[in-house]
């Protein structure tokens, strides 16, 4: 009951973490990036709960941003929602992996986790839209609405870790399921 | 244990791929569900977004009144002249369209709408606004503000339209240039700069920097003609044809409210 009303609240957070991207305008100050929140929210569930629970949550997590974000030219989808799904069962596998190299969640790992997560997810969007555009280019501007957004989120990933943290506590206290951070 | 897992792993990984195949009819549906759940949390949050405008507001100290107060005077006076301006324009117009037995001129019906949300993507372009199909609101119906196109309608559902900016590179607009015969396709780029392009502009073509772009209204397409899109920022040749990069009429960083075309008054 405890692991089911956890993943729960952690998707329930991932929901509000995308609705709050929706509505927050770009930082006009910082080249027109935009702010994402949903891969601190999905590192930090990937990190925390069971292998199984963390690919499913993949598979959610991979249909929710898929759908929010797909385009469709023509009648066709740009970019298909399995590829979402494959890009976040890959990063939840890798997590479970890293998690336990480290044997446990540490917040280093963390930010860095939500950073890389953020970039290759921003950059295989551009790669995948720019194989079904059928034409591939590479300049300073791509690299730069790559890393801003991945920079911009290792800032604001121990933040929300800290609170994450506080928030699960709860759950860690009663359940094995979820590892203490170091 | 490790097997077991990666074997699982595995057949997760494979069930995503054969999800690519997924029709995209079927994935249109479900995208417009989701967006038909999600409309009362972006109605919710435009209502937050607008209280907190107003309490800002009334928040404000005697000196930040005086000051707007100020700047309002000066602005109405400007806008009484230039009424007088327009006026006088205006009359001259009506003169010169009744003797060439002109049709009134503006002949589309508009709907208002408000936006309730941006798109928080970086390689796509897009808004929420609040009209919907209960709104008679259809898919590829032109958006547009006092100041000039904004975009398309794409993904419509009861009570919430995403519209489609011309700043992103799927929406392309068939555009002509003021004073000249010159015409091309206008369309956003992939990497966000807040311009738009024109291309396949003949290679005779010799635009200056301010000339106004419309849109030219092909037959069979979406946008009416006449509509403005921007003003050229800058003009070159290339191999084949040649390119302006065109500043768009609307500042799309402060847009609130925006009109849907839904058909003509005739």
């Amino acid at each position: 009951m405890k692991t089911l009303s956890c993943f729960l609240l952690l998707f329930f957070l991932l929901l509000i973490s995308l609705m709050l991207e929706e509505v927050m305008p770009p930082l006009s100050f910082l080249g027109e990036a935009h702010l994402f929140l949903f891969p601190i929210v999905f590192s930090f569930t990937a990190l925390t709960l069971s292998f199984l629970e963390a690919l499913f949550f993949g598979i959610l997590t991979g249909c929710l941003v898929g759908l929010m974000v797909v385009h469709f030219q023509a009648g066709i989808a740009e970019i298909s929602l399995g590829w979402f799904i494959f890009f976040f069962l890959i990063w939840a596998f890798l997590l479970q992996l890293f998690r336990e190299f480290t044997h446990g969640i540490r917040w280093e790992l963390h930010t860095l986790a939500s950073g890389f997560c953020t970039m290759t997810f921003l950059a295989g969007e551009f790669f995948l839209l720019s194989f079904y555009r059928g034409d591939f280019f590479i300049n300073g501007s791509f690299f730069l609405f790559s890393f801003l957004p991945a920079a911009l989120v290792l800032i604001l990933a121990p933040l929300l870790y800290g609170l994450l943290e506080l928030l699960f506590s709860l759950f860690r206290k009663t359940s094995s399921h979820y590892p203490a951070p170091y | 244990m490790l097997r077991s897992r990666f074997l699982f792993f595995v057949l997760l990984v494979a069930c995503s791929i054969a999800l690519s195949a997924l029709k995209a009819p079927l994935l249109q549906q479900a995208q417009e569900k989701l967006f038909t759940v999600l409309s009362p949390v972006f109605y919710f949050s435009s209502f937050c977004k607008k209280s907190w405008k107003e309490w800002t507001y009334h928040r404000m100290t005697l000196r930040q009144l005086e000051t707007n107060n100020r700047t309002l005077v000066l602005e109405n006076q400007k806008l009484k002249a230039e009424n007088q301006v327009l006026h006088a324009a205006e009359e001259e117009n009506h003169q010169l369209r009744q003797s060439l037995e002109y049709r009134d001129h503006s002949a589309f019906e508009l709907l208002p709408a408000s936006i309730i949300g941006r798109e928080n993507s970086t390689w796509w372009r897009s808004i929420y606004i609040d009209q919907g199909s209960l709104h008679g609101l259809k898919i590829d119906m032109p958006v547009v503000t006092e100041d000039g196109l904004v975009g398309k309608t794409s993904v419509v559902t009861p009570m919430m339209t995403t519209v489609l900016l011309i700043t992103d590179e799927t929406c392309s607009v068939a555009s002509k240039v003021e004073g000249t015969s010159d015409q091309g396709i206008c369309r956003g780029f992939r990497i966000p700069t807040g311009e738009v392009e024109l291309a396949f502009l003949s290679k005779l073509a010799n635009l200056q920097e301010g000339q106004k772009v419309y849109t030219a209204g092909v037959s069979g397409g979406i946008f009416p003609s006449g509509i403005e899109i921007g003003r050229v920022k800058s003009f070159h040749l290339r191999e084949l044809d040649a390119q302006a990069i065109i500043e768009p009429a609307v500042d799309f960083n402060n847009l609130e409210h925006v009109f849907v075309i839904i058909g003509s008054k005739q």
